[in-house]
């Protein structure tokens, strides 16, 4: 649940509820409304959330337990025979997904 | 014909980009991330070979339109799915759109015979268009096989 995700990234922290509302230009007792999931923060405030805790949305509302990565999937085709099925190597998937995302940054940069 | 393809990579909002790829086995890659515009690569040194630009960039297009969806559904975290079974399923559907099997059959029909001429035929690579009709022969078996005037021999190891 969003609630305890946010708690346990505020302790991990430091923060007392007080001081994360101050970060978030929220009132303490709006975090801690989040955190026993008795209200539900707006698009803005979970993205704000985000930045100050350094991880992504998806994160901070468990739609993933890993706290950098969003999800992704590459598929490759090599000239070796219709029907590529080598693992491409962790390092090279790296390689694609950065330049992937750089394109994409740059494409809506561009719109 | 490969204006059609960047042409319909277009209208799907796919990005396309050719990249030297840091691994020389690789020659396109399908990038699909939830809510962000998919990303097709194609490898920098195909980009004049025109037949295999075209095989590989419908199959990554094959992989858009066939699995995309599915293979977001087992993405998690940072892993990646390299699906194996998604493979076949997107290089059919290249197969399918740049060798389409009633033109196929009217090729074969009319005269070509040998697997490099219906590659030239298809303006497709001699591995493309083995594959094309191996698979052809798995998938529509009995088409292939009422429509063919006769067999060509290249052709009769798979009939059986």
């Amino acid at each position: 649940m969003f609630g305890k995700r946010l708690k346990e990234l505020r302790e991990e922290k430091d923060l007392t509820q007080a001081q994360l509302g101050k970060l978030v230009n929220l009132a303490q007792q709006t975090i801690g409304h989040y955190e026993v999931d008795r209200a539900k923060p707006d698009f803005e405030t979970i993205q704000r959330l985000a930045e100050v805790f350094n991880v992504t949305t998806d994160y901070l509302l468990c739609r993933t337990d890993n706290r950098k990565e969003t999800a992704y999937t590459i598929t490759g085709t090599g000239d070796e025979s219709f029907g590529f099925d080598k693992d491409i190597p962790q390092e090279v998937r790296e390689q694609i997904r950065d330049y992937a995302e750089y394109l994409i940054k740059r494409y809506k940069e561009g719109k | 014909m490969t204006a059609q393809l960047f042409n319909l990579a277009k209208s799907e909002g796919i990005i396309v980009d050719f990249y030297e790829f840091p691994s020389p086995i690789l020659l396109g890659a399908y990038y699909c991330r939830s809510n962000e515009p998919p990303v097709i690569l194609l490898h920098k040194k195909i980009e004049r070979h025109f037949r295999l630009l075209r095989c590989i960039f419908a199959e990554e297009l094959g992989h858009h339109f066939t699995t995309a969806f599915d293979l977001m559904a087992f993405a998690r975290s940072d892993k990646c799915y390299i699906a194996r079974k998604y493979e076949k399923i997107a290089i059919f559907w290249a197969v399918e759109y740049l060798m389409p099997l009633d033109k196929l059959i009217e090729a074969i029909n009319s005269g070509l015979f040998l697997t490099y001429e219906i590659a030239e035929h298809f303006e497709v690579t001699k591995r493309f268009a083995g594959t094309g009709i191996k698979l052809y022969f798995e998938k529509r078996r009995d088409v292939m096989l009422k429509s063919l005037k006769t067999l060509p021999g290249e052709m009769e190891v798979f009939s059986k």
